[in-house]
């Protein structure tokens, strides 16, 4: 009986994995200076990212390569949402970043980016 | 008979010292020639002292590949700092306000202003929006934007606040009636407020492109490569001029070690040379002393010859003489006088060629005492039976002063000095005592002492040849036509240096005098003459 239970669980787990449907899931947590993904490394292929704003600040979550080149990126997220980016990612290393810059009170800026909200995550095949 | 007899033998013979071999010339050691000297050795090399100048200038190549390899790594590492684009952005946001609002205070079309500034800033678009977000002016016709829907622009827009957003945009934005982004195109949007003009620029960025830029800017820059060029290029030259100095420096110091060398070689050559002449010149000074040992004893052999055999013959003739039988009475006591004066002669030559071997053997001790000058003369004058029937003895002022002597020393040189002076040919003799010589002496053996008393002895005779007269106190030593064994006055210098005293002698072609110094004893001198 037991062998079974744990033959099916393989089976549906190969069925899961070889038909490729299913986007992998991961979120990511934007917050005063961090952007916090849950993993550091994703299968290739698209990934939904579910993007949540844990700050006081608005944020965006801009997703690049590592040559700049943009792949996708949130409308603003207000402080306390969350929206879902689904982007398709080939092997490589890409950057996760947030590209607001606004004026504080006292009139400095403060780049979203310099200030450390960017992270490097790895798409491996 | 007995002139007859001394004017024998006196040949003049010279002994040949040409058999003495000379030491055969010693060589000097030398340098080989083909040895360079010490000047020449470094000279003739190429080889010269490093300059400093050398090392400096390659410490400053070394400063300058550092400085430049450090500049290097700060470029580089500023390229490779990860920066947002806010200081872009103000800076683009600034010139396009300051731009407008100069424009428009000159009563510029707004559109036509906004054309100018995106192509100045050769940006996607730029336009005028009032605080409320409405779009008063844009550098495309048709541009529209994403500006309403975006609250946080709005917000800046609100506040004046510079604010700068990337975003996808929500719908297509056209520029010059074309779609210029699709929808969900990733835009930079930023916003900044006007000076001197109410409302706000907003400046559209592709945010693809300016990232890639961006990127592309990060990589390794020119600027970085050129400056490690430039700092290894400095590093290479450096290093090499350290190499060439090195090798030029140890070339340098084997030269010197080599020159050291030569020197030292140099320096033992000339000190054997010199320790060779040395030695050279103690053996010719040694052969020399040979060679007048050998002079003197032929001298003495001939002396022997001539001094011992002539008195011996003439008492051998005489005895053989007074063996015939015809003789008479006036001829044998003629013959007789003659045996006993030579036979007295020789008795006096052998006596005194014994006490000489005695006092060279055994030396001379005398116990010195204060005599009275007086005493001294007293039995010079007793001693001389001749003076007084010959010749007087003349003992003048300063009798009465003591002397630190030996009284029969004393008087035997004195008498021997005397009757040296009768066989040498003198016919007045004069003895006298004095604290202070007429002449000055031109011949002085033995110590003056400081204060002395002078026993004198002159005579009246032919006088010492010049060339005999600084070997006249010498042992042997004596003129070739005079008689005597050479003996009396060595004898005499000896005994007055053990005296403590000194014998000096005056001579010329009227007479000699010799003069015995001995040390007053204290007492006073009495000026007066004593009769």
């Amino acid at each position: 009986m037991r062998r079974v239970l744990a033959a099916s669980v393989i089976l549906i787990a190969a069925g899961c994995t070889g038909g490729g449907a299913a986007a992998t899931s991961a979120s990511v947590e934007l917050y005063e200076p961090v952007i916090a993904p849950s993993a550091d490394t994703f299968s290739t292929g698209e990934v939904s990212l579910a993007v949540t704003n844990t700050g006081r600040f608005a944020h965006t979550l801009v997703v690049t390569t590592d040559s700049g080149r943009v792949i996708t990126a949130t409308e603003l997220i207000q402080s306390g949402e969350s929206v879902d980016l689904v982007v398709d990612l080939a092997p490589g290393t890409y950057q996760f970043t947030c590209r607001i810059v606004a004026q504080m009170d006292d009139g400095s800026l403060l780049d979203h980016y310099e200030a450390g909200m960017n992270t490097m995550v790895t798409v491996t095949g | 008979m007995a002139q007859d007899f001394a004017g024998k033998g006196r040949s003049r013979r010279r002994l040949r010292w040409g058999r003495h071999r000379q030491p055969p010339p010693l060589k000097h050691l030398a340098l080989p020639a083909d040895l360079p000297s010490v000047e020449n050795h470094t000279a003739a090399s190429s080889t010269r002292r490093p300059s400093r100048w050398w090392v400096a200038v390659a410490l400053a190549c070394v400063f300058i590949a550092v400085v430049a390899l450090g500049t290097a790594f700060a470029v580089q590492r500023a390229a490779d700092k990860p920066v947002g684009e806010g200081e872009l952005f103000l800076e683009d946001a600034s010139t396009a306000a300051r731009s407008i609002s100069d424009a428009m205070s000159r009563g510029g079309d707004p559109d036509d202003v906004v054309r100018h500034v995106r192509n100045d800033l050769t940006i996607e678009g730029v336009s005028i929006v009032a605080a409320d977000g409405a779009i008063e002016a844009s550098s495309s016709a048709t541009l529209s934007g994403s500006l309403l829907e975006n609250q946080f622009l709005l917000g800046g827009a609100e506040r004046g606040r510079f604010v700068a957003l990337a975003a996808p945009i929500t719908r297509p934005l056209f520029v010059d009636g074309v779609v210029e982004w699709e929808q969900g195109t990733v835009l930079y949007e930023v916003l900044a407020p006007l000076d001197d003009v109410a409302g706000s620029v907003l400046l559209h960025y592709d945010v693809a492109e300016l990232l890639e830029r961006r990127a592309r800017d990060s990589g390794v820059q020119t600027e970085t490569l050129l400056l490690i060029a430039f700092g290894a290029l400095m590093a290479l030259l450096a290093g090499l001029l350290l190499l060439g100095w090195a090798r030029t420096a140890r070339r340098y110091a084997q030269m010197e070690h080599e020159s050291d060398l030569l020197r030292q070689h140099s320096s033992e050559l000339a000190q054997s040379n010199q320790q060779l002449s040395e030695a050279r010149r103690a053996a010719e000074r040694a052969l020399h002393l040979a060679e007048e040992k050998n002079r003197i004893r032929a001298e003495f052999v001939l002396m022997i010859n001539h001094e011992l055999r002539t008195p011996l013959t003439s008492v051998v003739t005489g005895a053989e003489l007074m063996s015939a039988e015809d003789l008479s009475a006036e001829q044998r006591s003629v013959i007789t006088d003659a045996m006993v004066s030579d036979g007295r002669r020789l008795q006096e030559m052998i006596g005194q060629m014994l006490a000489v071997a005695r006092i060279e053997n055994r030396g001379l001790a005398y116990e010195l005492e204060e005599i009275s000058a007086t005493s001294v003369c007293d039995a010079v004058t007793s001693a001389l039976p001749w003076t007084v029937s010959v010749h007087a003895a003349e003992l003048n002022e300063h009798r009465d002063a003591f002397v630190l002597t030996d009284q029969t020393a004393l008087v035997h040189v004195i008498t021997s000095l005397a009757n040296n002076a009768r066989t040498h040919g003198a016919d007045d003799v004069r003895i006298g005592c004095t604290d202070h010589l007429e002449f000055e002496p031109m011949h002085e053996v033995g110590v003056r002492p400081d204060n002395a008393i002078f026993f004198t002895v002159a005579d009246d005779g032919p006088g010492i040849a010049p060339d005999f007269l600084p070997r006249v106190f010498e042992k042997f030593e004596k003129d070739s036509f005079s008689p005597g064994t050479g003996l009396g006055l060595y004898m005499a210098r000896m005994m007055v240096e053990a005296v403590e005293g000194s014998l000096s002698v005056y001579t010329s072609a009227e007479g000699t005098t010799f003069a015995i110094a001995v040390p007053l004893a204290g007492a006073e001198l009495v000026t007066e003459p004593v009769g």
